[in-house]
């Protein structure tokens, strides 16, 4: 729509009157014609020379936009060389060839489980590493069973000892 | 036909929880995973895991049957998919692999999606000592091979959403007084299962419903989160439903005597009595069987009821009556009554 003042550049703002749910005035401005009117320096809410935005910036992300970096994604096809599998085939079914994948697609894989399971590395199990903890949480389990039967038959002594004995494990 | 340990039973607590198993996948370092591999590759890999295999220390387990799925008939094949061993469309791939325990207890499938796929599984819901066992194949296995492991991933696998730990933990469960009377209890315990991180199913491995009387639950991921989480998880979860379900048993039987009476006789009976019957109500009967055995109602023990959810599935029964029928219905309602006796 063009402007209403100037007749000449295409308006960026639109103004409404609105009176009981009915528009009583309407106008088309172009930003050059608003800042000679100092159309916002009047109504005081903000200056609109201060906020330095592009009209891009402003409308949502269309389906163009989208498409066009998924064309991007497939243009730049980032392939693994060791098993043929393509960044695309692992965002759709979010399996993967090789471990030498892990290591070509890290940022998108990262991505993705951040988003989906919330966590950034692993915990847990190494290679070669003992795992006593386990082990220790299993003995934890059944001290307890032993300590609640103690406590049940009223047998205080032996159930000191036994909790003693979790706490060091702790 | 061999029969799975687990039929018999954990006296404790197998009026609900049936089975339980843990499963740890590894694959090997500097080689694609198996969907991706040349079948020489394939070849090489299974040579060299069945050699560390039979290494594995004969006093833990003992794999003394090794069978190429490739080579088996597909009636066998089907057989070991009904008891959950390997994956289905597995069936045609070549140079896979799996190696099982006397009674089941413990498989390792090589070459299925991933190149080691070490299961653990028994009657009731001891998921540290199942763990144990199964990582100390693991590590034997880890003296022969070397894992694909990367720090920031922990250990690789084909599928990104399993990564991390590798570890699957899994409970099955039969509660058929929740989910008759106390929908919303279970609607919540839902909420917070995958809150925690677990995911419940049902029999078909669809999301549960609260009406749903048989479930799994199981981790949905293992990324972030230690071993020890993961089962110390499922166990709380596990006793929290198993101390709800027997709660709800005390106080409704005298509440509603007669409804669960009916709903365990009838059960009981349409096993007895019909000619015809599918397996879903199979299932369905058998769950209200095994509250029947909680509340001494009906004369039977576990172990039948167990034997009876696994051995009344299309292909067990292919394979005890050897006819190869489309609809087993009629043979299936037949073998029922013979194991009620």
């Amino acid at each position: 729509m063009i402007c209403s003042i100037c007749n000449a550049n295409k308006s960026t703002i639109h103004i409404q009157e609105i009176f009981n749910n009915n528009i009583i005035s309407e106008k088309h401005v172009c930003r050059e014609c608003a800042n000679k009117l100092n159309l916002f320096e009047e109504s005081s809410l903000f200056n609109i020379s201060d906020v330095d935005i592009s009209e891009k910036d402003l409308m949502p992300a269309t389906l163009d936009d989208i498409r066009n970096t998924e064309d991007n994604l497939l243009k730049k096809d980032v392939v693994c060389k060791r098993c043929r599998v393509s960044l695309l085939k692992f965002l759709k079914t979010k399996t993967i060839g090789c471990p030498h994948c892990y290591s070509k697609f890290a940022p998108y894989i990262k991505s993705y489980l951040k988003d989906t399971v919330f966590a950034n590395e692993h915990i847990g199990k190494k290679p070669n590493q003992d795992t006593d903890i386990i082990i220790k949480k299993q003995e934890k389990i059944d001290l307890e069973k032993r300590l609640n039967i103690f406590i049940s038959n009223e047998d205080y002594e032996s159930a000191a000892i036994i909790r003693d004995y979790i706490s060091t494990l702790k | 036909m061999i029969e799975p340990a687990w039929f018999n039973g954990d006296v404790a607590i197998s009026d609900i929880v049936m089975l339980s198993s843990i499963n740890i996948v590894r694959n090997i370092s500097n080689a694609a995973f198996p969907l991706y591999c040349s079948t020489n590759e394939k070849k090489d890999i299974s040579d060299m895991l069945l050699k560390s295999i039979d290494n594995i220390d004969y006093s833990i387990y003992n794999y003394d049957k090794k069978y190429c799925i490739s080579d088996i008939s597909k009636l066998e094949a089907n057989i070991l998919y009904e008891r959950s061993l390997i994956p289905k469309k597995i069936a045609h791939n070549k140079h896979v692999h799996l190696c099982i325990t006397d009674g089941d207890k413990s498989s390792i499938l090589i070459n299925g999606k991933d190149h080691i796929s070490i299961r653990m599984q028994d009657s009731g819901a001891h998921l540290f000592s199942l763990y144990g066992m199964a990582e100390n194949i693991e590590r034997s296995l880890e003296s022969d091979v070397e894992f694909a492991f990367n720090k920031e991933f922990g250990y690789l696998t084909s599928s990104v959403k399993n990564t991390g730990c590798a570890i699957t933990a899994m409970s099955m469960l039969s509660i058929p007084i929740l989910s008759f009377f106390n929908t919303s209890y279970l609607e919540n315990f839902y909420k917070e299962c995958s809150s925690l991180g677990f995911i419940v199913l049902n029999d078909k491995s669809e999301k549960a419903n609260s009406s749903d009387n048989l479930i799994y639950i199981k981790n949905k991921y293992s990324f972030g989160i230690s071993e020890a989480d993961i089962l110390d998880g499922l166990v709380y979860l596990v006793n929290s439903i198993v101390d709800n379900e027997r709660k709800c048993r005390k106080r409704y039987i005298e509440e509603y005597r007669s409804l669960i009476e009916d709903k365990v006789f009838r059960s009981y009976n349409l096993l007895k009595s019909a000619r015809i019957i599918t397996y879903k109500e199979v299932k369905n009967s058998l769950s209200w069987l095994r509250a029947g055995v909680f509340y001494n109602l009906i004369k039977i023990d576990i172990y039948t009821i167990n034997k009876m959810f696994v051995f009344l599935k299309n292909a067990h029964l292919h394979a005890i009556s050897g006819y190869d029928l489309d609809d087993y219905n009629e043979l299936r309602a037949h073998y029922a009554r013979k194991f009620l006796g």
